[in-house]
């Protein structure tokens, strides 16, 4: 009884664990392509020259 | 014994799920990108924009481009009722003023109701881009707009809607400009309809910026690049480093001045002049919107030291004849017009460059000027009173 608990409790860690991993991978694979598209674009924000 | 042994299994799983590659973490990596990509999409849009734009997307405190973008939409959306004035142009119109607030309490003085300014002068704002401004006011606008137009912005060719287009400071889309990109032998830009994705040339630079700014508010717009000469005066470091950055200047103008002929700068005049006819009859399409032009103010010592670097040696010609044919223009096509060094008491001591004013007390002639100016056109035109 106490390894099935202790079973579904570390289930449930790993499956927190993936989560959140996919969720920071998410995260930094958005900025991965918007990076991409803005070298693609050659897009820069403007910067005054004084002139 | 058994708990921690317990805690130490959880704790060991949950970084094997944390860190080991697998079918959920790749999934849900997928759909959070995805996700995160489809509703920036949806919540940014050109309403979010004007009322979020600056604050989130602004690079900085002198991102005046983010801020006139805003604002525009703003007036075209109607948040401001009663008349307007709109400033458009470079930064020697944007510089000029002492404050948009000293402006309105001058126009509340000189006409006894209130105006809203909308500062809309931007650093080297090209003339397509003051026609994609003025567009996005709307024809609901109602006011004067007045243009600042100087003789860097009218001998700067013309055929640069591509360019603009291509790395826009702007945004919005602007139909004249998608217009002229054709006319101009650029590729047809496709529209979306999704206001992030039609303007991704705006927002792509600033991802970085936009997440710093969800955390860390972006200074309040600074339209002044030096806040008060006659303060830095004190300060003879920081006024070294200031006549380090105008001979910088300086000799950047004259490279430029010197890249063409006199004769082509002559051509390129006339271009300009074109440009501003196009400027002319947006303006006409809206009723209640009275059009003026400004001749931006200019130190007219720095005119000549510049000058002694130009190849031709004919910018002072050039100006002269600039002023010439503004004035004609204005009077040919009964667009009223204001030269900002004839009609305020400034003199060189009064700019910190060739163009830009840079005491307060130089600003408050200018901005009385403006407002003077500004009331004497709403009162002369039957400009619809809100």
């Amino acid at each position: 009884m106490k390894d099935m608990q202790q079973q579904r409790k570390d289930f449930y860690a790993r499956l927190v664990g993936a989560l959140l991993q996919g969720l920071l991978l998410g995260i930094l694979l958005c900025f991965a392509i918007l990076g991409l598209l803005a070298a693609s674009s050659g897009a820069r924000i403007f910067r005054y020259q004084g002139f | 014994m058994g708990s921690a042994t317990g805690k130490h299994s959880m704790k060991k799983t949950f970084i094997d799920g944390l860190t080991r590659p697998g079918l959920l973490a790749f999934t849900v990596a997928l759909t959070t990108a995805t996700s995160i990509l489809v509703a920036l999409s949806i919540i940014v849009d050109e309403e979010f924009f004007s009322r979020r734009g600056y604050e989130l997307f602004a690079a900085d405190g002198h991102d005046d481009w983010t801020h006139a973008s805003q604002r525009a939409l703003q007036v075209r959306s109607g948040k401001y009722s009663g008349n307007g004035l709109t400033l458009l142009g470079s930064s020697a119109t944007r510089e000029m003023l002492s404050s948009p607030e000293d402006l309105e309490a001058d126009l509340q003085s000189a006409l006894g109701r209130p105006v809203k300014v909308h500062q809309l002068a931007t650093a080297n704002q090209m003339l397509w881009e003051s026609a994609g401004l003025l567009e996005m006011l709307g024809k609901d606008y109602s006011g004067v707009v007045m243009i600042g137009v100087g003789l860097r912005t009218l001998v700067t060719p013309q055929d640069n809607a591509p360019e603009i287009c291509t790395k826009p400071r702007l945004a919005f889309r602007s139909p004249i400009l998608d217009a002229k990109v054709v006319e101009q032998g650029g590729s047809a830009r496709v529209r979306t309809g999704i206001y992030l994705v039609d303007n991704r040339e705006y927002f792509l630079p600033r991802r970085h910026r936009f997440l710093r700014n969800l955390f860390i508010k972006p200074d309040p717009i600074q339209f002044h690049e030096v806040a008060d000469l006659e303060k830095l005066g004190q300060d003879k470091a920081a006024l070294d480093e200031l006549h380090t950055e105008v001979a910088r200047r300086q000799e950047l103008l004259a490279e430029l001045y010197s890249s063409y002929s006199f004769e082509e700068g002559l051509h390129r005049l006339e271009d300009g002049f074109a440009t501003l006819d196009a400027l002319r009859a947006l303006a006409d399409a809206m009723p209640n919107c009275r059009l003026v032009f400004l001749r931006p103010p200019f130190n007219p010592d720095a005119l000549q030291k510049i000058n002694e670097k130009v190849t031709h040696g004919r910018l002072v010609e050039l100006y002269k004849i600039y002023t010439e044919k503004f004035a004609d223009y204005c009077a040919l096509h009964g667009v009223p017009h204001l030269s900002v060094n004839d009609s305020s008491p400034i003199d060189s001591a009064d700019f910190y460059d060739h163009c830009h004013l840079g005491t307060r007390s130089g600003r408050r002639a200018a901005t009385r000027a403006i407002a003077t100016f500004t009331a004497d056109t709403l009162q002369a035109r039957k400009v619809a009173v809100h």
